[in-house]
Protein backbone atom coordinates (compact mmCIF):
# COMPACT_ATOMS: atom_id res chain seq x y z
CA UNK A 1 0.00 0.00 0.00
CA UNK A 2 1.20 3.52 -0.36
CA UNK A 3 2.84 4.97 2.49
CA UNK A 4 1.18 8.36 3.56
CA UNK A 5 2.61 8.11 7.07
CA UNK A 6 6.44 8.82 5.89
CA UNK A 7 6.82 11.65 4.03
CA UNK A 8 9.18 12.82 1.24
CA UNK A 9 10.48 16.18 3.43
CA UNK A 10 10.80 13.50 6.08
CA UNK A 11 13.14 11.17 4.54
CA UNK A 12 15.85 14.25 3.30
CA UNK A 13 15.57 15.41 6.97
CA UNK A 14 16.77 11.87 8.38
CA UNK A 15 19.17 11.69 5.31
CA UNK A 16 20.28 15.13 6.19
CA UNK A 17 20.35 14.29 10.25
CA UNK A 18 22.33 11.22 9.89
CA UNK A 19 25.02 12.89 7.42
CA UNK A 20 25.13 15.77 9.24
CA UNK A 21 25.57 13.31 13.19
CA UNK A 22 28.30 11.22 11.39
CA UNK A 23 30.33 14.04 9.83
CA UNK A 24 29.59 16.45 12.35
CA UNK A 25 28.89 19.06 9.92
CA UNK A 26 25.22 21.51 10.19
CA UNK A 27 22.27 19.43 8.28
CA UNK A 28 21.32 22.54 6.41
CA UNK A 29 24.78 23.03 4.80
CA UNK A 30 23.87 19.88 2.92
CA UNK A 31 23.78 20.16 -0.48
CA UNK A 32 21.26 17.16 -1.58
CA UNK A 33 22.93 16.83 -4.86
CA UNK A 34 26.76 16.82 -4.14
CA UNK A 35 28.55 13.49 -3.89
CA UNK A 36 29.02 11.97 -0.59
CA UNK A 37 32.14 10.96 -0.88
CA UNK A 38 33.97 13.64 -2.59
CA UNK A 39 31.64 16.54 -1.63
CA UNK A 40 31.34 15.31 1.71
CA UNK A 41 34.08 13.87 2.48
CA UNK A 42 32.56 10.10 3.66
CA UNK A 43 34.98 7.19 3.97
CA UNK A 44 33.47 3.87 4.35
CA UNK A 45 33.28 4.23 8.34
CA UNK A 46 30.83 6.93 7.60
CA UNK A 47 28.59 5.08 5.18
CA UNK A 48 28.41 1.95 7.78
CA UNK A 49 27.64 4.80 10.08
CA UNK A 50 24.74 6.43 8.09
CA UNK A 51 23.21 3.53 6.97
CA UNK A 52 22.98 2.37 10.55
CA UNK A 53 21.24 5.55 11.14
CA UNK A 54 18.88 5.32 8.53
CA UNK A 55 17.77 1.67 8.99
CA UNK A 56 17.29 2.32 12.67
CA UNK A 57 15.71 5.81 12.40
CA UNK A 58 12.93 4.11 9.77
CA UNK A 59 12.80 0.59 11.19
CA UNK A 60 14.51 -1.22 7.21
CA UNK A 61 17.13 -2.98 6.33
CA UNK A 62 18.65 -1.18 3.33
CA UNK A 63 20.46 -3.37 -0.11
CA UNK A 64 23.94 -4.99 0.98
CA UNK A 65 25.46 -4.94 -2.22
CA UNK A 66 25.78 -2.61 -5.78
CA UNK A 67 22.93 -2.65 -8.25
CA UNK A 68 25.31 -4.21 -10.45
CA UNK A 69 26.63 -6.49 -8.29
CA UNK A 70 23.12 -7.72 -8.21
CA UNK A 71 23.12 -7.84 -12.12
CA UNK A 72 26.24 -9.92 -12.22
CA UNK A 73 25.03 -12.22 -9.35
CA UNK A 74 21.63 -12.44 -11.16
CA UNK A 75 22.77 -12.41 -14.77
CA UNK A 76 26.35 -13.30 -14.70
CA UNK A 77 29.77 -12.58 -14.17
CA UNK A 78 30.76 -9.85 -17.17
CA UNK A 79 27.45 -8.94 -17.67
CA UNK A 80 27.71 -5.84 -16.21
CA UNK A 81 31.27 -5.25 -14.92
CA UNK A 82 33.95 -6.51 -17.64
CA UNK A 83 37.38 -8.10 -16.60
CA UNK A 84 38.96 -4.60 -16.97
CA UNK A 85 36.41 -3.75 -14.12
CA UNK A 86 34.53 -1.33 -16.56
CA UNK A 87 31.15 -1.17 -16.91
CA UNK A 88 28.99 -2.24 -20.18
CA UNK A 89 26.80 -0.44 -22.06
CA UNK A 90 23.82 -2.77 -20.89
CA UNK A 91 24.97 -1.48 -17.20
CA UNK A 92 25.04 2.13 -18.18
CA UNK A 93 22.02 2.19 -19.00
CA UNK A 94 20.47 0.47 -15.83
CA UNK A 95 22.25 2.75 -13.94
CA UNK A 96 20.07 5.65 -15.64
CA UNK A 97 17.11 4.04 -15.43
CA UNK A 98 17.95 3.40 -11.43
CA UNK A 99 19.81 6.84 -10.67
CA UNK A 100 17.93 9.09 -13.09
CA UNK A 101 20.04 11.24 -15.21
CA UNK A 102 22.66 12.21 -12.98
CA UNK A 103 26.26 13.33 -14.48
CA UNK A 104 29.33 11.02 -15.14
CA UNK A 105 27.14 7.87 -16.08
CA UNK A 106 28.88 6.51 -19.28
CA UNK A 107 30.11 3.32 -20.27
CA UNK A 108 33.73 2.65 -19.76
CA UNK A 109 33.75 3.72 -16.61
CA UNK A 110 35.56 2.01 -13.51
CA UNK A 111 32.83 0.55 -11.35
CA UNK A 112 34.71 2.06 -8.82
CA UNK A 113 33.88 5.34 -9.80
CA UNK A 114 30.28 4.50 -8.97
CA UNK A 115 30.23 5.17 -5.64
CA UNK A 116 31.37 8.81 -6.49
CA UNK A 117 28.17 9.53 -7.99
CA UNK A 118 26.13 9.03 -4.92
CA UNK A 119 24.68 12.09 -3.81
CA UNK A 120 22.37 12.39 -0.54
CA UNK A 121 19.01 12.77 -2.52
CA UNK A 122 20.05 9.24 -4.00
CA UNK A 123 20.31 7.74 -0.53
CA UNK A 124 17.00 9.23 0.12
CA UNK A 125 15.81 8.18 -3.39
CA UNK A 126 16.84 4.41 -2.34
CA UNK A 127 14.96 5.11 1.18
CA UNK A 128 11.79 5.93 -0.35
CA UNK A 129 12.11 2.99 -2.40
CA UNK A 130 11.97 0.67 0.67
CA UNK A 131 9.58 2.71 2.59
CA UNK A 132 6.78 2.82 -0.48
CA UNK A 133 6.06 -1.19 0.27
CA UNK A 134 4.41 -0.75 3.28
CA UNK A 135 2.90 -3.59 3.78
CA UNK A 136 -1.15 -3.73 3.70
CA UNK A 137 -1.63 -5.50 7.42
CA UNK A 138 0.50 -5.98 10.01
CA UNK A 139 2.64 -9.27 10.16
CA UNK A 140 2.20 -9.75 13.46
CA UNK A 141 -1.84 -9.33 14.02
CA UNK A 142 -3.12 -8.81 10.62
CA UNK A 143 -4.59 -5.06 11.34
CA UNK A 144 -4.37 -2.64 9.16
CA UNK A 145 -3.95 0.30 11.28
CA UNK A 146 -0.30 1.78 10.68
CA UNK A 147 0.43 4.87 12.55
CA UNK A 148 3.70 7.00 12.78
CA UNK A 149 4.93 8.73 15.98
CA UNK A 150 7.91 10.95 14.99
CA UNK A 151 6.99 10.71 11.36
CA UNK A 152 9.45 8.00 10.39
CA UNK A 153 9.02 4.98 12.27
CA UNK A 154 5.36 3.00 11.57
CA UNK A 155 4.22 1.00 14.03
CA UNK A 156 0.69 -1.33 14.00
CA UNK A 157 -1.67 0.70 16.03
CA UNK A 158 -3.79 -1.98 17.10
CA UNK A 159 -0.50 -4.30 18.56
CA UNK A 160 2.51 -1.91 18.40
CA UNK A 161 4.68 -3.92 16.24
CA UNK A 162 7.31 -2.31 13.66
CA UNK A 163 5.75 -2.31 10.23
CA UNK A 164 7.94 -4.90 8.60
CA UNK A 165 9.21 -3.65 5.07
CA UNK A 166 10.99 -5.65 2.49
CA UNK A 167 14.66 -5.26 2.79
CA UNK A 168 16.71 -3.64 0.08
CA UNK A 169 18.20 -6.36 -1.76
CA UNK A 170 14.88 -8.16 -2.30
CA UNK A 171 13.55 -5.25 -3.83
CA UNK A 172 16.32 -4.51 -6.25
CA UNK A 173 16.29 -7.87 -7.26
CA UNK A 174 12.89 -7.58 -8.62
CA UNK A 175 13.49 -4.30 -9.78
CA UNK A 176 16.02 -5.55 -11.98
CA UNK A 177 13.85 -8.55 -13.45
CA UNK A 178 10.92 -6.03 -14.01
CA UNK A 179 13.42 -3.78 -16.28
CA UNK A 180 14.97 -6.92 -17.78
CA UNK A 181 11.69 -8.38 -18.65
CA UNK A 182 10.73 -4.60 -20.18
CA UNK A 183 14.02 -3.34 -21.92
CA UNK A 184 16.35 -6.59 -22.30
CA UNK A 185 19.33 -4.65 -21.99
CA UNK A 186 21.24 -7.23 -20.57
CA UNK A 187 19.81 -10.24 -22.78
CA UNK A 188 21.92 -9.67 -26.08
CA UNK A 189 25.20 -8.64 -23.90
CA UNK B 1 59.19 -16.63 -19.32
CA UNK B 2 55.26 -14.87 -17.72
CA UNK B 3 54.71 -12.10 -16.91
CA UNK B 4 52.21 -10.66 -13.62
CA UNK B 5 50.56 -7.29 -12.75
CA UNK B 6 50.77 -6.54 -8.93
CA UNK B 7 47.47 -5.16 -7.67
CA UNK B 8 48.12 -3.69 -4.20
CA UNK B 9 45.83 -1.68 -1.84
CA UNK B 10 46.73 -0.02 1.18
CA UNK B 11 44.62 1.23 4.40
CA UNK B 12 44.48 3.13 7.20
CA UNK B 13 41.57 2.88 10.02
CA UNK B 14 41.13 4.78 13.01
CA UNK B 15 40.38 2.58 16.54
CA UNK B 16 38.75 5.42 18.07
CA UNK B 17 36.61 5.76 14.80
CA UNK B 18 35.58 2.18 14.52
CA UNK B 19 34.88 1.89 18.88
CA UNK B 20 32.56 4.85 18.10
CA UNK B 21 30.56 3.60 15.49
CA UNK B 22 30.49 0.19 17.14
CA UNK B 23 29.49 1.70 19.78
CA UNK B 24 26.55 3.26 18.48
CA UNK B 25 25.04 0.46 16.56
CA UNK B 26 24.92 -3.17 18.14
CA UNK B 27 24.39 -4.76 14.92
CA UNK B 28 27.64 -3.30 13.54
CA UNK B 29 29.83 -6.55 14.53
CA UNK B 30 27.47 -8.83 13.21
CA UNK B 31 27.10 -7.48 9.60
CA UNK B 32 30.91 -6.00 8.96
CA UNK B 33 32.85 -9.12 10.66
CA UNK B 34 32.50 -12.68 10.19
CA UNK B 35 31.20 -14.89 13.38
CA UNK B 36 35.63 -16.13 13.14
CA UNK B 37 36.57 -13.19 12.93
CA UNK B 38 34.55 -12.08 15.67
CA UNK B 39 35.33 -14.96 18.16
CA UNK B 40 39.39 -13.62 17.75
CA UNK B 41 38.38 -10.58 18.39
CA UNK B 42 36.07 -10.85 21.30
CA UNK B 43 39.71 -13.22 22.92
CA UNK B 44 41.23 -9.73 23.91
CA UNK B 45 40.14 -7.42 26.65
CA UNK B 46 39.80 -4.49 23.94
CA UNK B 47 38.90 -6.74 20.27
CA UNK B 48 38.51 -2.83 18.84
CA UNK B 49 42.38 -2.53 17.55
CA UNK B 50 41.95 -6.44 16.34
CA UNK B 51 38.66 -5.07 15.03
CA UNK B 52 40.19 -2.36 13.35
CA UNK B 53 42.89 -4.44 11.68
CA UNK B 54 40.52 -6.58 10.11
CA UNK B 55 38.59 -3.34 8.84
CA UNK B 56 41.87 -1.86 6.99
CA UNK B 57 41.97 -5.78 5.64
CA UNK B 58 38.76 -5.71 3.88
CA UNK B 59 39.37 -1.79 2.85
CA UNK B 60 42.64 -2.47 1.64
CA UNK B 61 41.77 -5.68 -0.21
CA UNK B 62 38.91 -3.21 -1.71
CA UNK B 63 41.46 -1.11 -2.82
CA UNK B 64 43.51 -3.80 -4.12
CA UNK B 65 41.00 -5.23 -6.53
CA UNK B 66 39.75 -1.88 -8.08
CA UNK B 67 36.19 -2.04 -6.00
CA UNK B 68 34.32 0.32 -4.30
CA UNK B 69 32.26 0.24 -1.18
CA UNK B 70 28.48 1.26 -1.65
CA UNK B 71 27.41 4.28 0.05
CA UNK B 72 23.90 3.84 0.02
CA UNK B 73 23.51 0.49 1.94
CA UNK B 74 25.73 -2.03 4.63
CA UNK B 75 27.81 -3.77 2.32
CA UNK B 76 28.13 -7.24 2.18
CA UNK B 77 31.39 -7.41 0.48
CA UNK B 78 33.08 -6.30 3.79
CA UNK B 79 31.59 -9.95 4.98
CA UNK B 80 33.18 -11.57 1.75
CA UNK B 81 36.71 -10.15 2.70
CA UNK B 82 37.72 -12.74 6.03
CA UNK B 83 41.03 -12.41 7.64
CA UNK B 84 42.33 -15.90 8.62
CA UNK B 85 45.22 -17.06 10.49
CA UNK B 86 47.62 -19.47 9.11
CA UNK B 87 49.90 -20.57 12.17
CA UNK B 88 50.64 -16.68 12.93
CA UNK B 89 50.45 -15.18 9.73
CA UNK B 90 47.15 -13.41 8.41
CA UNK B 91 45.62 -14.36 4.82
CA UNK B 92 42.77 -13.55 2.88
CA UNK B 93 39.63 -15.68 2.31
CA UNK B 94 37.09 -14.27 -0.53
CA UNK B 95 34.08 -14.97 -1.70
CA UNK B 96 31.15 -13.07 -3.33
CA UNK B 97 31.93 -9.69 -5.51
CA UNK B 98 35.69 -9.53 -4.00
CA UNK B 99 36.28 -13.33 -5.01
CA UNK B 100 34.10 -12.48 -8.42
CA UNK B 101 36.65 -9.48 -8.87
CA UNK B 102 39.57 -11.52 -8.06
CA UNK B 103 38.66 -14.04 -10.56
CA UNK B 104 38.06 -11.33 -13.05
CA UNK B 105 41.34 -10.09 -13.11
CA UNK B 106 43.31 -13.69 -13.21
CA UNK B 107 44.43 -13.12 -9.27
CA UNK B 108 46.48 -16.46 -8.73
CA UNK B 109 48.90 -15.22 -5.42
CA UNK B 110 47.61 -13.05 -2.39
CA UNK B 111 49.70 -11.87 0.98
CA UNK B 112 48.31 -9.49 3.14
CA UNK B 113 49.99 -7.57 6.32
CA UNK B 114 48.31 -6.09 9.35
CA UNK B 115 49.36 -4.06 11.93
CA UNK B 116 48.12 -2.06 15.04
CA UNK B 117 49.77 0.83 17.51
CA UNK B 118 48.01 2.99 19.66
CA UNK B 119 44.88 4.51 17.68
CA UNK B 120 45.84 3.41 14.10
CA UNK B 121 45.79 0.34 12.14
CA UNK B 122 46.90 -0.54 9.02
CA UNK B 123 46.88 -3.14 6.88
CA UNK B 124 48.89 -3.82 3.14
CA UNK B 125 47.13 -6.15 0.32
CA UNK B 126 49.43 -7.33 -2.51
CA UNK B 127 48.24 -9.84 -5.31
CA UNK B 128 49.84 -11.14 -8.28
CA UNK B 129 47.82 -11.58 -11.53
CA UNK B 130 47.62 -12.66 -15.19
CA UNK B 131 49.04 -10.19 -16.89
CA UNK B 132 46.58 -9.21 -19.67
CA UNK B 133 47.45 -10.33 -22.86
Amino acid sequence: MANTLVTRDKIEAEVRAALAATLRIEPETIDMDTSVVNGLQATSIDFLDINFRLESAFGVQVQTQLLLDHVEEQLGDGKAIDANNQITEAAASLLKLYFGEIEGIKAGMYADEIPMLVTPKIIADGMERILEHLPDTCQDCGASEWKTEDGAKVVCGACGAEAQYPDGDTLVTEWIQQVEAEHKLFAGA
Amino acid sequence: MSHATIHHGVDLCDVDTLRDVMTRHDAFAERVFTPDERAYCERYPDPVPHYAARFAAKEATLKALGIGLTPFGVDRALQDIELVRRGRAPALRLAGRPARAARALGVFSRAVSISHEGERALASVVMLAEAPE
